[in-house]
Formats: structure tokens, sequence, C-alpha cells
């Protein structure tokens, strides 16, 4: 039976993330109990605001240690936005903080070019080329997800992005998948149909 | 890994003015006319696919409360697109009771402009991605605007471009612009200040007050600068629905979401 947990660490729209969820398991819960995330089917780490922020969130709730127990597992986990970022090894967002550090590489600012029309934040619906991989959109159609973010992961391993979009002429790494790990720096449960199937998908997992 | 350079989405973005619990629409933002739940239009709205709802407290910053909690905890039950609410936010704890009940994101006009580091605050604790600065301007004069407050009621004397200069520099995320001279007439936006604005601004951007035809979004779609229109009588007087309003601006841009 699946049971689904929804890590709260009290930053974040935990209130949409259990909406979606609930939308297709009634069995999704919010909470920060070790005995409950270690025993869940599905895990996802939410967040929205600042990387200090979540870190010392995590770590004064000690859900540090239950989120890596769990990473080290073989049951699927989903982090996103500032939930995708935590895993990484640091991050430069007002200062230097160390991550979770369990995925490789770093989150950076993104910056802009001095004449670009673009605008920061990023806030708004991007198009992604999503690559062949264990969630299945429809061959290489084009996906459109919401973003709202001034930062992004840069993972040491290239080969785990699955799909990414350009700004400016960078590129913006933005769904991630590194064996059970799934990351989305969009968020899923604000992109509409698109956003539900993906969360669909990852629940059959 | 392929890459695709994304398009750049104009947001139709459904703008809902309330009162008590009522969705409701005045004309110059006043004369305030009772529609309905506004559950069951921001629903509508989103089955129609819309980009993003405003829920805009009209009457908060002049009573100080605010009656945003209830619809907001009901609306992100079934409606999954970011959800931006305002009106009569003073403080950190006021905008945290918005985030912990369902918004995406919360509009500051009356309270920033009385004491400004409330930006700055805001958007160290929440992040400047989630703090959108609502300006009400009203025409001076040529080319020269007036930031009010409390729902179009009150002027203050501050200069509209030098009030969006300051907010951007002091951490809004995002610009909500409304001219309270078009709101709810239905007579287009006025593109002069929609071109001031674009040119000063370097936030995301959404315009608002006037939509009344398709062919008013036709004359600011080629601004790359502007990133959403809000549309509130239009839709709430069922002129036409979102995916119709979208099918149309189709037929001459790239810049719309399906």
């Amino acid at each position: 039976m699946r049971k689904v947990v929804i890590v709260d660490y009290g930053l974040g729209n935990i209130l949409s993330v259990k909406n979606a969820f609930s939308m297709f398991e009634k069995n999704t819960l919010v909470s920060n109990d070790y005995m409950e995330i270690k025993n869940a089917s599905h895990l996802i780490v939410p967040g929205v605001g600042s990387f200090s922020e979540g870190i010392k969130n995590l770590k004064k709730k000690q859900l540090d240690l239950p989120i890596k127990d769990y990473f080290n597992s073989e049951k699927p986990i989903l982090g996103i936005c500032l939930g995708l970022q935590l895993f990484f090894s640091s991050s430069e967002e007002f200062g230097h903080h160390k991550g979770l550090d369990l995925i490789k590489g770093e989150v950076v600012r993104i910056n802009k070019y001095k004449d670009s029309n673009e605008k920061l934040p990023i806030i708004g619906w991007k198009d992604l080329l999503i690559e062949d991989c264990k969630i299945n959109f429809e061959k290489n159609i084009k996906t459109t997800f919401y973003f709202d973010h001034s930062y992004m992961v840069k993972p040491n391993n290239p080969e785990i992005i699955k799909g990414q979009y350009l700004f400016d002429e960078i590129s913006v790494p933005s769904f991630i998948i590194n064996e059970n790990f799934i990351g989305c720096q969009f968020h899923p449960e604000k992109s509409g149909k698109i956003g539900l199937n993906l969360i669909n998908q990852f629940l059959n997992l | 890994m392929g890459n695709i350079k994304s398009k750049n989405y104009l947001r139709i973005v459904a703008r809902l003015d309330i009162k008590n619990e009522n969705l409701i629409k005045g004309i110059h933002l006043e004369g305030l006319r009772k529609l309905g739940d506004p559950n069951e239009f921001a629903k509508k709205y989103y089955d129609e696919g819309v980009d993003e709802i405003i829920y805009m407290d009209s009457v908060a910053s002049l009573y100080g409360r605010n009656s945003l909690e209830g619809i907001l905890e009901k609306t992100v039950k079934n409606v999954f697109v970011p959800i931006t609410a305002g009106g009569g936010i003073r403080s950190i704890d006021d905008a945290r009771k918005m985030f912990l009940n369902g918004a995406d994101k919360v509009a500051i006009n009356s309270a920033a402009l009385k004491n400004p580091k409330l930006i700055s605050e805001l958007a160290n604790t929440f992040g400047s991605q989630s703090i959108v600065i609502s300006i009400e301007a009203k025409s001076i004069g040529k080319n020269k605007w007036e930031s009010y407050i409390d729902n179009g009621r009150e002027r203050t004397g501050k200069d509209v471009i030098e009030w969006l200069r300051q907010s951007i520099s002091l951490g809004a995320g995002e610009i909500l612009i409304t001219s309270i001279d078009r709101d709810g007439t239905l007579r287009g936006f006025d593109l002069d200040l929609i071109e001031n604005i674009s040119k000063n601004s370097t936030v995301p951007t959404i315009v608002s007050g006037g939509m009344g035809k398709i062919s008013d979004i036709e004359k600011i779609i080629k601004d790359d600068n502007i990133n959403a229109v809000a549309i509130a009588a239009f839709i709430h007087y069922k002129k036409m629905q979102i995916n119709e309003i979208k099918n149309e601006l189709n037929q001459f841009t790239d810049r719309i979401r399906f």
C-alpha cells in the first residue's frame, strides 16, 4: 500500500503540495516524524524560501538524518524547488552554506547579461525538453512548467540532468533524476494538468 | 541533451477583488458590486486554462482586517496554478498567514508605502520571488502618475516611477501595476503608463486595469518586458472565457501557454 509523506520543516507551500498529491493518493500526510518518514513509500521534500533557512530548519528538527537514510534506500523521493537544492553539497545564497551533500554539486545564483530582456527573479512558465527517462511524458513533447526562483543547481555529473531551459545563454538544470531521487526546480503542484501528470507518474514508481 | 529556448510566455492572470467573502468588481476601484463566490470563479478560470490567480482584498487595508485566508484554503484544494494574495498585509506575520493558507506570493501596497523597509524584511524572510509590490497609479498629467493606497482611495504624493524603482531596489520580486483610471472601465489599458513601467521595471511585471477586448492585449503583447496581464471585469462579466481569450491571442503571438 502506498503511503506518501511530505516532509514538514516549516518552509514552503505545504498545503498546495499536500492537495496535489491527495488528488491521486488519499493516504498522503504531512510529517516531521522519523518513523513516518522511514515507513513512507514515497517521500516529498517541498520548499520555498532561502537555502540557509531550509538547512537550518531541517537540522533543528533533526530531519537531515531520516532524509539521508531514505535517500539511500531504493524508494522514490521527490525534491521540489528549494527541496531539490537542499540535496546538493553547498549553496552560495546569502553566504556559503553546506547542504545535505547527497548529490555532488553546488547551488549558484543565476546572472543575466547586461542588456538582457530576461527578468530576475524568474517567475513564470518555461518550456522544458525532457529526455527519455522513467517519467513518461509523450516522447519529446514540449512540457511547460511554472518556475519561481533566482538560484539553480549545478550537478558535478551532468548526466543526471534530464530537463533544462535557456536563460540568456545559460542552461538552467530543471529536472534531475539520480537513481531513486527526482528533483524539480519548477513547481509541479502549480503547473496545472502537466504538473499533476508528473505527480501521478512519480506516485506510480 | 536537448536544449530549447523557452517562449517568453505572457501570463494570463485572473484578478479577483474580494470584499468580505464575495467576489466584487467596481469601476476605478470603487462602487463595488457583488458577483458571487470567488472559489467558484477561480475554479472555472483554472479549468479554462488560466496561468495564475490574484486575490485582492479591496477593503482590508481600510478596515485593518483580511478575509482571504478561508478563501485561499478552499481554492488550493482544486486550483493548481500560482495564487497571489494581497490587501491589508502589514507585517511578516500577516504574510506568513497567507502562505500557510496556500498563497504562493503576497502583494503589498499601502503598508509598503507607509513603511518601505517592510519590503526588505519580507524579501529577506520569504525570498524576493514571493513578494509582489502592487502599485495603484492615477494619472496626474502627461506621462505622470501618482501612487495611491487603500484601494485607490488615498493619495500619497509619491511618483509612480520613482516608487517602482525604489521598491525594486528594496527587494520587490514582481510588480503589479493597476491603472485606477482604467480599472473596471473595459476601455483598454493605459498604454503610456505601461510603456513607462516597461522601460523602468527590471523584475517581472503584471499590468492591470482596463482590459475590454482582445485588441487591448494585442497592443502590449509585442513588449517583451511585460510578463503578465491581469483581467477582471472582462472575464467576471463573461464577455469571454479564458480559453477563448487564449485561442484568439494565439492567432497573432507565440506568447500564449496551453
